[in-house]
């Protein structure tokens, strides 16, 4: 069990990570397409 | 296989992200009409001055199209030719540009109209122009000694 537990631990950094990634992604391209929607 | 809870939810929104992309990009493309320029027809670049539209460069009014003016540009080292452009607010304009020499930039800047010209293809961009102002157009392919000085005006002012 307690083995597991650490497994779990072991992972909840790269997961924050992968999220703060992901995220920052998806804000680059939104502001991006925010900037073509707005000009002609 | 098996996954671990939080790969299954950065897996989740990774494809998530990537679906939503690709379906924004399918709806500009296939719904909004929204393309890249084209360059697909070809022209004699030697004779290009005699050849329409490039014979008679300018601001047309068009009618019986889906645009509403044709912006005919004939760029050349180091200048594009007509030197100043005028269009009305809210039109749907075609622009229409080719090189007769090197390959030159036509962008204008802070809008989406970007396109390479070169000799001897016909490059076409649509779109409607809904921002008044002054916008500098300029050549962001170099093209020799005088690039730095190659830029042109697009004028967009209230409909007469």
């Amino acid at each position: 069990m307690s083995k597991k537990q650490d497994t779990n631990d072991n992972l909840k950094g790269t997961f924050y990570l992968s999220m703060t990634i992901g995220v920052i992604i998806v804000a680059v391209w939104a502001s991006c397409f925010a900037i073509f929607m707005d000009r002609f | 296989m098996h996954f671990h809870k939080y790969e299954k939810y950065w897996l989740t929104f990774g494809v998530g992200s990537l679906i939503v992309f690709l379906l924004i990009t399918g709806i500009m493309a296939f719904h909004n009409g929204s393309h890249p320029p084209s360059a697909k027809n070809t022209i004699n670049h030697e004779k290009v001055e005699q050849i329409a539209p490039f014979d008679k460069p300018g601001v047309h009014k068009v009618s019986g199209k889906d645009w509403d003016y044709e912006v005919v540009v004939l760029a050349s080292a180091f200048f594009y030719n007509p030197p100043v452009l005028e269009v009305p607010l809210g039109a749907k304009v075609k622009f229409i540009a080719t090189s007769k020499d090197v390959v030159h930039g036509f962008e204008i800047a802070k809008t989406n109209v970007n396109m390479m010209l070169e000799p001897g293809y016909i490059s076409e961009f649509v779109t409607t122009v809904n921002k008044k102002g002054e916008f500098l157009i300029v050549c962001n392919e170099y093209c020799g000694v005088g690039h730095a000085q190659m830029h042109s005006i697009l004028k967009v002012v209230e409909p007469k």
